[in-house]
């Protein structure tokens, strides 16, 4: 067993956790990170079959929060039964091939971001356990059963905070992919109508939550939303790592979801799914957006 | 949605004060940083310890009883603060807030170097008083202390990242395989519940002739975490058990009160009831039963 025990008289057990725990999150430099995508936007497309994109499973592929599912207390989510609507279309499913060669999916929302088509997402779905998720990362907004009705979108820049980059900081979990046209040669803008985004707001927001969960009881078909869900409070672990305290919000979403938009005033980002427990799998998490968000998003917007 | 990452889940079980092992790579052990600390007798028999590292402070009250202990109770009050190599600042809202500054008064000194680590094998620990302001009162007045002149610490890394033995490595990172086997019989019930910002578990321990009882509730409420525990060691009588781990009682000694009843109906259904309840300082009484509860009841062989 790892002995974590200072000196006889030293700290409790949770003190010792706690310092142990900043350690391994310790603060990062300030300066957001991008790479380029490395396959061509086509090879990413042409990849992304009906079948693919169903066999897809929620990253990371290995993880969970706690250890047995128990039934949700919170109000379900609702189907949209029209993805492609304007007002909805701007979200989307997310498809990754990770380092091993796994078939990855996420959630993500397209933001307006002048020249540049951008997409906002979980850092952990650009990147994840030390590697860059650059493999045909491609956006589907409007996705719905294996149907890309509004095209596919390759990612060309991938990004994230750097607290995310180098600690895997869960107090700044965002992402976001640059995007280049679609197969009929369409700018994401022109095909939905991007979000705005907004950081630095006050966290008590009401959000609509969107995502495509993939496990039970969802199956990642179909684009779900948490409509008019309040801020309610922290995660207890946000506490014990440097940065922005995170938000909670009653949200019945499942794996597949992150990186799913939170939306306030029906047109505006200001957070993504990050997390959640599978022994309460009626709170979502998420990452406050702050300044990170807001120096990220401007290099996004370089970066194009 | 993202699932856990293995580090938080381990930090989450050490937490619980179910276990603490914590898979972390080399580089983060090494990576430094420094904690400050220091230790004061409040009011009612409590201990208070303040300390902080990066830019989390925080004021933990407890009170144990026995050497060694047969049980402890403690709450910690977690906030955020600016913390430095000669500084803490940080306010708990209600509960008080501490402002001091460190001057060190001695040589600093190296602790004797640790076998099995994963970075940094020893401490540096400089001596000093924290001049300024501790002010707390704990809730409902279970603790205060108010202080301006205090002894403490620099300590450098925070913690240490060492092992008992390359076994215990080989285990930590799930290659308990490769270890020599070890077949502890443990009969071991956990039950918890979890809510948007908050979480209640309790893990009892039966091995040889001894019970291990520990609770855990941890809360974030505005700007303060609160994570609280309790720990009390009995004898085996007070954790009994059927053969079959249908039926199994609980009658933890202080902290907890009450009983604690699990029953497996023929069906499988679990059920957990009883008045076993938990008093952690600043609050009596917390209820550890219900239908709220998942439970489970395992033993080793």
């Amino acid at each position: 067993m790892g002995t974590l025990r200072r000196h006889p008289t030293g700290a409790p057990p949770i003190v010792a956790a706690l310092v142990l725990f900043a350690l391994a999150l310790a603060a990062a430099p300030a300066s957001a990170s991008l790479v380029p995508a490395t396959s061509s936007a086509q090879a990413a497309r042409s990849y992304w079959t009906p079948a693919r994109m169903r066999s897809a499973r929620p990253l990371p592929e290995s993880r969970r929060r706690g250890s047995e599912p128990a039934a949700s207390a919170a109000l379900p989510a609702e189907t949209i039964a029209e993805p492609t609507a304007p007002g909805v279309s701007q979200n989307g499913a997310v498809f990754i091939v990770t380092e091993s060669g796994l078939r990855g999916r996420c959630s993500g929302t397209a933001v307006e971001a002048g020249k540049v088509s951008l997409v906002v997402t979980a850092g952990h779905c650009v990147h994840d356990l030390g590697n860059w998720l650059r493999g045909r990362w491609v956006f589907v907004p409007g996705y719905r059963y294996g149907q890309r009705p509004l095209g596919t979108f390759a990612a060309r820049w991938l990004g994230t905070t750097p607290q995310w980059l180098r600690n895997e900081n869960e107090n700044f979990d965002v992402g976001m992919a640059v995007v280049s046209r679609n197969e009929r040669g369409q700018r994401l803008d022109r095909v939905v109508e991007p979000d705005k985004i907004a950081w630095g707001l006050s966290r008590r927001q009401t959000f609509d939550v969107y995502g495509y969960p993939v496990a039970k009881p969802f199956d990642g078909a179909t684009l779900q939303r948490c409509p008019q869900t309040p801020y309610e409070g922290h995660d207890f672990l946000s506490f014990l790592t440097p940065g922005p305290l995170d938000l909670a919000v009653e949200c019945d979403l499942t794996p597949g979801s992150s990186g799913g938009g939170w939306v306030i005033h029906g047109d505006t980002l200001n957070g993504v799914t990050s997390s959640g427990y599978s022994d309460n799998p009626g709170t979502t998490y998420g990452p406050y957006f702050g300044a990170a968000v807001g120096r990220l998003y401007r290099e996004a917007e370089r970066a194009g | 949605m993202r699932a856990l990452s293995s580090r938080r889940w381990a930090l989450g079980l050490c937490l619980l004060g179910l276990t603490c092992m914590l898979a972390l790579p080399a580089g983060v052990a090494a990576k430094g940083g420094l904690e400050l600390d220091l230790h004061l007798r409040g009011s009612h028999g409590y201990g208070i310890e303040v300390g902080g590292y990066e830019s989390t402070a925080f004021v933990s009250a407890s009170r144990s009883v026995g050497t060694p202990r047969r049980f402890e109770a403690t709450s910690t009050y977690i906030a955020r603060g600016k913390v430095s190599a000669t500084s803490i600042q940080a306010s708990f809202g209600a509960l008080g807030h501490v402002s001091l500054r460190f001057h060190p008064t001695g040589r600093a000194t190296k602790t004797r170097p640790r076998r099995h680590c994963l970075g940094p094998d020893h401490y540096t620990i400089r001596p000093g008083v924290f001049v300024g302001t501790v002010r707390f009162r704990g809730e409902g007045g279970y603790a205060a202390v108010k202080a301006h002149r205090i002894a403490g610490k620099s300590v450098t890394p925070p913690q240490l990242v060492c092992f008992d033995s390359i076994q215990s490595i080989l285990r930590e990172f799930g290659l308990g395989g490769l270890a020599k086997k070890k077949k502890p019989k443990v009969t071991k019930l956990r039950a918890g519940w979890r809510e948007a910002v908050g979480a209640i578990y309790l893990e009892a321990r039966r091995k040889r002739d001894t019970a291990t009882f520990v609770a855990v509730h941890q809360l974030a409420e505005g700007k303060l975490a609160i994570y609280r525990s309790a720990y009390a060691k009995a004898p085996a009588t007070s954790f009994g058990a059927q053969a079959s781990l249908s039926q199994a009682s609980f009658r933890p000694p202080k902290p907890f009160s009450g009983v604690g009843l699990f029953r497996r109906d023929p069906r499988g259904a679990k059920l957990w009831s009883g008045p076993l309840a938990v008093s952690f300082p600043g609050e009596p009484n917390l209820p550890l039963t219900g239908p709220q509860f998942k439970t489970q009841l395992t033993r080793s062989w």
